[in-house]
Order: structure tokens, then sequence, then C-alpha cells
């Protein structure tokens, strides 16, 4: 009854709280720090492998990780940090698995995407919802350690050092990383966008085409 | 600056990963150089794009169920310092313990090889158990030392089939130390 009132006190904003508790063996605050991170876990393991299934399972066996190992959590280091490296190397630890590599669509994410959606106009929706599954096909076919760094700092919004921290590498090492990736993501969305401008094209000039003929008769 | 450095790290200027002194002097350089804007332009519409995805849905339908899904998963495997380590699957443990059995067994022979070959050596023998001096076992004088006394030191050479072996075919013995583990 006890330990029910102190988790009932305990400050679910701040972690190393929580993570005290959970040291207790406090179940509340597992849950607590589940449904603190999950979102942001599973949108970068999401990112990462590019399917919503899998994406959940590999944020649960983070989280399984996590609490298996949170007696000996380092109270200096953030736990997000911590987290983000445990999601990203079982992200990376899976694409490596799965050689044959799916094309990600925005239906993954089923009805509550679609909620999403609805909140702008149809044609923008389907603009955007057409520009990130390009965008999603696009980081595909990246190197998961190029892929990673993007993820976290161009769609996550992690800095350089944070993501430093998170990878283990250093400074200098993450942003020649980011350089890289991003060069290569450009390299491949040019193609990717010529190529749809090319197939945009040619239907486009067979139906002018046969206007022309139609006219002509 | 000119327009190989500022295309050079073009691509963390967009995301605004420079040092602010460098990332002023590229942009001062942008503003005078057309080229190098338009690459810049370039890039940042890639960039956009990517950015696109930090709008994130509602996930929560998602995730429901996520948090017990896990503590289930915990209860299963108790935590702490009582949690059982993890189990090396068994088809694991019979494919390592094969390929230890074949590499005893590929050392054992190349070692009893080894050992039979510098005997025979060492004893003058060819394969067939014949002396290469053409003596049989039973025609063989005995130690060196015998035959000095019947033959004399010039003859020595006759007797000990050591001594008619060239430095190259001499047996090779190994060192203590790489015996010492059999």
């Amino acid at each position: 009854m006890n330990n029910v009132t102190e988790s009932a006190m305990v400050d679910y904003h701040d972690d190393a709280e929580i993570i005290r508790h959970c040291q207790q063996n406090d179940q509340r605050a597992y849950t607590a720090l589940v449904e603190k991170y999950q979102d942001r876990a599973f949108w970068v393991a999401y990112n990462m492998v590019g399917n919503a299934e899998e994406a959940r399972d590999v944020i649960q066996e983070a989280f399984v990780r996590v609490f298996r190992a949170i007696q000996r959590f380092d109270f200096n280091m953030s736990f997000y940090t911590w987290l983000y490296r445990i999601v990203s190397n079982l992200s990376i630890d899976h694409l490596r698995k799965m050689k044959r590599r799916r094309p990600v669509r925005l239906d993954d994410l089923g009805d509550k995407a679609s909620e999403f959606a609805e909140q702008v106009s149809p044609s923008a929706r389907l603009e955007v919802s057409e520009i990130k599954r390009e965008v999603h096909e696009v980081l595909d076919k990246l190197p998961p350690h190029y892929k990673n760094v993007i993820v976290l700092r161009d769609i996550e919004g992690l800095s350089c050092k944070e993501i430093a921290a998170v990878t283990g590498a250093s400074h200098p090492t993450v942003r020649w990383r980011l350089h890289t990736a991003r060069k290569l993501f450009k390299e491949k969305w040019d193609r990717q966008q010529s190529r749809t401008a090319r197939k945009a094209a040619l239907p486009a000039r067979d139906s002018s085409r046969g206007e022309t003929d139609l006219e002509r008769e | 600056m000119k327009c190989t450095q500022v295309l050079k790290h073009i691509h963390l200027l967009v995301g605004g990963d420079l040092p602010e002194e460098t990332a002023r002097q590229s942009r001062d350089h942008l503003k005078a150089c057309l080229g190098c804007y338009r690459e810049y332009q370039d890039v940042l519409r890639a960039h956009e794009s990517l950015r696109t995805l930090r709008q994130k849905p509602d996930l929560s339908a998602l995730l429901v169920g996520l948090s017990d899904d896990v503590l289930a998963e915990l209860r299963e495997a108790p935590l702490g310092p009582s949690a059982p380590l993890p189990r090396m699957p068994f088809s694991r443990i019979l494919r390592f313990s094969a390929a230890a059995a074949v590499l005893l067994m590929i050392v054992s022979a190349s070692f009893f090889l080894g050992q039979t070959s510098g005997l025979r050596a060492n004893r003058g023998l060819d394969d067939a158990g014949t002396y290469r001096s053409g003596y049989s076992a039973n025609e063989n004088p005995g130690s060196p030392g015998e035959a000095r006394e019947a033959f004399g030191p010039s003859d020595l050479r006759e007797v000990d089939p050591l001594h008619r072996l060239e430095p190259q075919q001499l047996p090779r013995v190994q060192p203590a130390s790489h015996r010492r583990g059999f």
C-alpha cells in the first residue's frame, strides 16, 4: 500500500525520478517511462526500418533491454540518449538482417496516419504523402549508418553533439557522416526526381499526341 | 571564401551544422556567386524534402499496449542479477562443437605426422622403414660412438645417417614452448 502511495506521488516529468522508481521495480514507473518515450522511439525506428510493425517490435525489444539494464543506469547521461542508442543499434541490426528491403508506404501507419492527413486539403495531403513516400524510398537506399545520422539529425532534430553521444562516435565523425549522408541523399533524390519527371512527361506527351491526332481527324 | 570551399561543406550549411564564422563567410559568398547559390538552392530543396518527415502523425493507436507487452516480456525473464544469462541456441552449440572437434583433429594429426617424420629423419629411416644408407635395421652398427670406434672418424659419414643429410633435410626441432600444450 505504501508502495502504491509513493508511486502515485512520483514526478513523471523527471526522468531521474522515474528511473529511480524503476530501479525499485515499480511497475507504474516502467509504464510511465515507456509512455513518455514510445512515440519518439517509434518514429526513429519507423524511419530506420520502414515498417510500422517491425518498428514496434524494435522499440519493444529496446525497452526490454533498457529495463534489464536499468540498475546500471548512469545518472550522468540522459535517458533518451541511451534509449536512442539502443533503438538505433537494434534498427541497424534489423536492417542488416533484412537483406530484402521493402518499399515504405505511409499506409503502414494505419488509420491514425490518415486521420493526421485529413487535417489538410486532399490535394495537399496527396502531395505531402507522395513526397514522404519518395523520401522514404530514397532513405531506404542509404547505408544504415548514414541513414541513422540523417534520421537523428534531420528528422528527429538532435544536435550533432547529441548524435555523437547516441552513436558513440566523435563529433567530427558525426559531421563527416552527416555531410556524406546528405550528399548521398541528394544524389539519389535528384535521380529519383528526374525519373518521376520522365514518367510524368511520358503520358502527357502521349495524350498531347493523341489530341493532335484527334484534332487532325 | 572560394567556391570550392563553399561547395565542400554546402551539405552542412543547409542543415545549420557549420561553425558560426564559417557559415557567415559561406553565406557572404552565396550572395555574391550565382553558380554556388544555384547549387545551394538545389541542396536546400532535397534537404527540405527530408524535413517533411519531421511531422509525426498521431501514433497512439499503433502503440496501444506497448508498455503491457514490455512488462509481459520482462515477467517471462526476470530482472536484476538473478536473471539468467542468455543461452546460446543448441544449433549454434552443435556447430561450435563440430568446428572445435575438426580443428582438434587437424592439429593432433599434424602434430602426430610431424613427430613421426621427425623420428624417421632422426633415425635415418625412409617411408618404407629401411635405412637410407642401405643398411637394414638389424645391420645397424649402433651408436655413432661405437661406429667411430669400429671404423674411425673418417668413416663416420658412412655409418651415421644424420651426417649424410644436408642441413635443410635435417628434422626441425620445435622449441619446448610449442610442444608444452600437447
